[in-house]
């Protein structure tokens, strides 16, 4: 337990006691009306709470505190437990607690703080249950104030510090899978060469190092021989999503930030390609934070990507235009070194900026195009991002008047594709969809 | 790295300030309660007064001779004394004592008798106490207090003729001397016919006694040296004749009345401070004493406060600034009060970032404004030529709508009213009136709606017109 050194301070009700302590003695010293006593037991009301408050802070100092985490998934309950256990044979009257969380969490269970009585020798169970939302958050502190029944002094602590929580994606388990038999089902994805696919070629007899499993016991059956299946070989791709995190991702109504569209789906990407075997990397990008998995191929990337898009900063603080480009330079940089050697396809999630933005990323994804991969930028059309969760009247109305800035986003994907960027701008509605299309295109188009 | 503040010394107090000033405090009313130390200060010939009627200049002589001289303040702690120090021979020198001896006093008198070899003893007295000392040591010599020689002129200032046991004679006047009344000694002096001296031995205790102690005393010995020379010399005559450098002299100091008044000191010996400036620095630290002053201020103060809270409103207002003062030094020892306010609790915000025009709109009454009309144009203008593949402004525009499912209708007057509209706002047609524009652009924003909704899109729903006009550059509404 960490402790903040903190002073008993007196609150404002102590004017009220003195003054009227001392009033009644020497109300009684001048005019001998009897109340110098019940003056006096209001005086020495005073050091009493005191005394009972540092008393209290002194076993607060000595409390045990047992910190739990439940649920880690973006949208669904986690819920945080803080035990509190006095090990005094003193009760802690009145106790006020108030757990710090991220202004962006949405309480769902419990209540943020309240004041509690942490009996002898007994714990309090402070139990608070949020809606999460993909990234690394700070949880605490847990911040404690301790009175004198009358509330005549108090105590400002720290009883727990804060501690860092990790919220995964939610994959969309669903539309990938339909997404994945879609793709085979219109044929996108084969070639006319046998390989190690799983949709079924051809039958040849057994050879010495063919797999086991592929034997097919109808033949076997049939010709009394061994046959083994053949499958069309799929084409793998070597990809690598770039996501950029910095504040600007962060326009949109709650859980439907472009950041956590693309995080969300760059994660549904990552399980499309685990499935797909194909290589793929992610690295993530804001003003002040950066980090990246690199290509590797099958679930265990997966779990990485999802590990690595669950360590993004929510940092609300303000940057400028110039702190994005510098995180952009460092992020090019470090993308430059994980690629593979083979042909990639680097799938850039960024939204607009100014116009020194644009060149510095123009220029670093010619380099890439340049080096013999294929880039694709997806912009979030950030008027779709936002037109959610208004009321209707005032959706009309917004649209309207962000038509400047429709236009900017517009204008940003037309100036990337003159300079020969395949650009796509998204909506919150179809992202995921559009990206596998354009991975699946990819994949018949090297076939 | 450390700060160029931290090098600073820091300032440390090992005692706390306010217990210093309540330290202070209880001091100052013990100092008050207690008064000032009691200095002993003697009247009469003492050998630590330094006074006419003192015989400190007795005992400097006989320091100054080469004698080993302690002046004794309790008898009862002699015997300790002696212990300490070798006790062959020992000179006692009682000079008029001022107060009577008690028993243990005596007896410890008679104990340096038995524990030292040779004790010899010197008392000048005028009065009754020294006759306790010879009754002790079984003397039949007495001192007549009651009576003094005087001169024939009335005088108590008679010459007397002295004589040592050294049968050394000097001839000097005396001070109000008593006679004795001698029986078993030798008499060593006489003046007026009168015995005032007496030598006997008693169990090897010479015992030299004297009728006048002011023959000792300073007022005579700091006379001219031509007046006090006889006198000396009488006196270090006595001591030499009964005893040797060798030894103790014990001189009486215990038996005179001592006062801590410097006052009533200079009063009654007629001091003058000028000329003693120890008593002139004990004079004004009694005055610098709160004793002195403080008891006389407090009553100076209660006096006037007395008088201000005779009257019912100034005690009022006296009690109401003593309430406020109490408050005052009260909150001084608690420190500065604070509100005593609810955690603060963390405010959830459903959007992190979002945009001016956005924040503007919620919670507010929205009223259109022409400039939204134009918006309006440009998006449909867009859309429209994206779906169907003509602009709005075009003349094909309202059969292109029919074609694509929008009543014959609708589509003429959502076109024409479109763009007479626009042409009224850009100023490049005065018709139509339009009375109330919010009305207006109001009804043209819903037919809008209509026909989004015939093409698959919105202005209002979730997946809206961005998604109609996000492919290919966003072309510049034509101008007619």
């Amino acid at each position: 337990m960490i402790y903040e050194d903190s002073r008993v301070k007196p609150t404002r009700r102590i004017f009220a006691i003195t003054i009227l302590g001392f009033f009644l003695i020497i109300s009684d010293i001048f005019w001998r009306n009897n109340l110098m006593y019940l003056g006096i037991f209001f005086i020495f009301l005073i050091p009493l709470s005191k005394n009972y408050v540092e008393t209290a802070r002194n076993i607060i100092k000595r409390i045990k505190i047992n910190v739990e985490a439940l649920g880690n998934i973006e949208g669904k309950e986690i819920t945080i437990i803080h035990r509190i256990h006095n090990t005094y044979n003193m009760p802690v009257f009145p106790l006020e607690l108030s757990l710090k969380y991220p202004s962006y969490f949405k309480l769902i269970k419990g209540s943020p703080g309240g004041i509690f009585l942490l009996l002898p020798k007994g714990y309090i169970n402070y139990k608070v249950s949020f809606l999460g939302r993909i990234g690394e958050h700070e949880i605490g502190p847990l911040r404690a104030v301790i009175r004198d029944p009358l509330g005549l002094f108090r105590v400002e602590t720290v009883l727990n510090n804060k501690f860092t929580i990790r919220i995964y994606p939610k994959s969309e388990n669903v539309r990938v899978a339909r997404l994945v038999v879609q793709a085979r089902t219109v044929g996108l994805s084969r070639t006319q060469s046998k390989g190690t696919g799983i949709e079924f070629y051809d039958v040849k007899e057994f050879q010495e190092g063919d797999e086991l499993r592929r034997v097919y016991w109808n033949a076997v059956a049939k010709y009394n021989k061994l046959y083994v299946k053949e499958f069309e070989r799929e084409i793998t791709l070597n990809i690598m999503l770039v996501l950029d995190a910095s504040r600007i991702m962060f326009i949109g109504n709650w859980g439907q930030t472009p950041l956590e569209q693309g995080a969300r789906t760059f994660s549904s990407i990552a399980k499309y390609a685990s499935i797909r075997d194909d290589k793929i990397g992610l690295l993530w990008f804001s003003e002040k934070h950066l980090n990246i998995s690199p290509m590797k191929r099958g679930r265990v990337e997966l779990t990485n990507i999802i590990k690595i898009l669950s360590s993004i900063r929510w940092d609300m603080l303000t940057f400028n235009d110039y702190d994005r480009i510098n995180a952009l330079n460092k992020a090019a940089r470090e993308l430059v070194k994980n690629l593979s050697r083979d042909k990639n396809i680097i799938i850039f999630f960024t939204a607009p900026g100014n116009k020194d933005y644009v060149d510095t990323l123009i220029k670093h994804l010619l380099a890439l195009k340049n080096r013999g991969n294929d880039v694709y930028v997806i912009i979030p059309l950030t008027v779709a991002y936002e037109a959610t969760t208004i009321a209707e009247w005032q959706t009309i109305i917004y649209r309207l008047r962000s038509l400047d800035k429709l236009k900017s986003d517009l204008a940003f994907a037309s100036t990337l594709r003159s300079k020969g960027i395949p650009t796509i701008a998204v909506g919150p509605r179809d992202i995921t969809q559009k990206v596998i299309n354009l991975l699946e295109i990819m994949r018949s188009s090297m076939g | 790295m450390k700060n160029k503040h931290d090098l600073k010394p820091k300032k440390i107090s090992m005692v706390n300030k306010r217990i210093m000033l309540t330290l202070l405090l209880i001091g100052f009313i013990a100092m008050i309660e207690y008064g000032p130390p009691a200095i002993p200060l003697v009247e009469g010939p003492s050998p630590f007064n330094s006074g006419a009627l003192g015989t400190s200049k007795f005992v400097q002589l006989l320091v100054s001779e080469g004698y080993n001289v302690i002046p004794v303040t309790n008898w009862n702690k002699v015997s300790n004394l002696l212990n300490i120090q070798q006790c062959n021979e020992v000179l006692i020198i009682i000079i008029s004592p001022e107060l009577s001896y008690n028993n243990s006093e005596l007896l410890s008198i008679k104990n340096i008798m038995n524990s030292c070899n040779n004790v010899s003893f010197i008392i000048a007295d005028e009065g009754s106490y020294g006759n306790q000392i010879l009754s002790m040591l079984n003397s039949g010599t007495r001192i007549i207090a009651s009576k003094r020689i005087l001169e024939p002129t009335g005088d108590p200032y008679p010459y007397a003729e002295l004589k040592t046991p050294s049968n050394h004679m000097y001839y000097l006047r005396l001070d109000k001397a008593a006679p004795l009344q001698v029986n078993d000694g030798e008499i060593m002096g006489i003046a007026e016919n009168l015995p005032v001296a007496s030598y006997q031995i008693i169990n090897k205790s010479r015992i030299y006694v004297i009728g006048d102690g002011s023959i000792f005393l300073n007022q005579v010995l700091n006379l001219p040296e031509n007046v006090s020379l006889p006198y000396k010399n009488f006196a270090l005559q006595l001591v030499s004749d009964l005893t040797n450098k060798q030894s103790i002299i014990l001189v009486e100091a215990s038996k005179y009345i001592s006062t801590s008044n410097p006052q009533q000191l200079i009063l009654s010996s007629g001091l003058n401070i000028l000329n003693n400036p120890e008593l002139f620095l004990l004079l004004l630290s009694r005055i610098l004493h709160p004793r002195f002053w403080a008891p006389s201020l407090f009553n100076i103060i209660n006096s006037y406060i007395k008088n201000l809270i005779s009257s019912p409103l100034t005690r009022i207002l006296i009690a109401l600034l003593l309430v406020f003062f109490s408050y005052w030094f009260i909150s001084r020892y608690i420190g500065k009060s604070v509100h005593d306010l609810k955690l603060e609790d963390t405010s959830e915000v459903d959007v992190i970032v979002d945009t001016q025009i956005r924040r503007t709109l919620l919670g507010k009454k929205i009223k259109v404004s022409k400039n939204d009309f134009i918006a309006l144009y440009e998006v449909m203008d867009q859309v429209i030529m994206k779906t169907v593949g003509v602009r709005i402004s075009e003349p094909d525009a309202i059969r292109m709508l029919i074609t694509h499912g929008i009543e014959e209708k609708m589509a003429k007057k959502y076109v024409n009213d479109m763009n007479k509209l626009y042409m009224k706002i850009t100023k490049r047609k005065f018709r139509p009136i339009v009375i109330s524009w919010n009305k207006k652009i109001t009804e043209m924003i819903k037919l809008s709606e209509k026909v989004l909704n015939t093409f698959g899109s919105t202005l209002i729903g979730e997946k809206g017109i961005e998604y109609k006009i996000r492919y290919g550059k966003f072309e510049t509404t034509k101008e007619e």
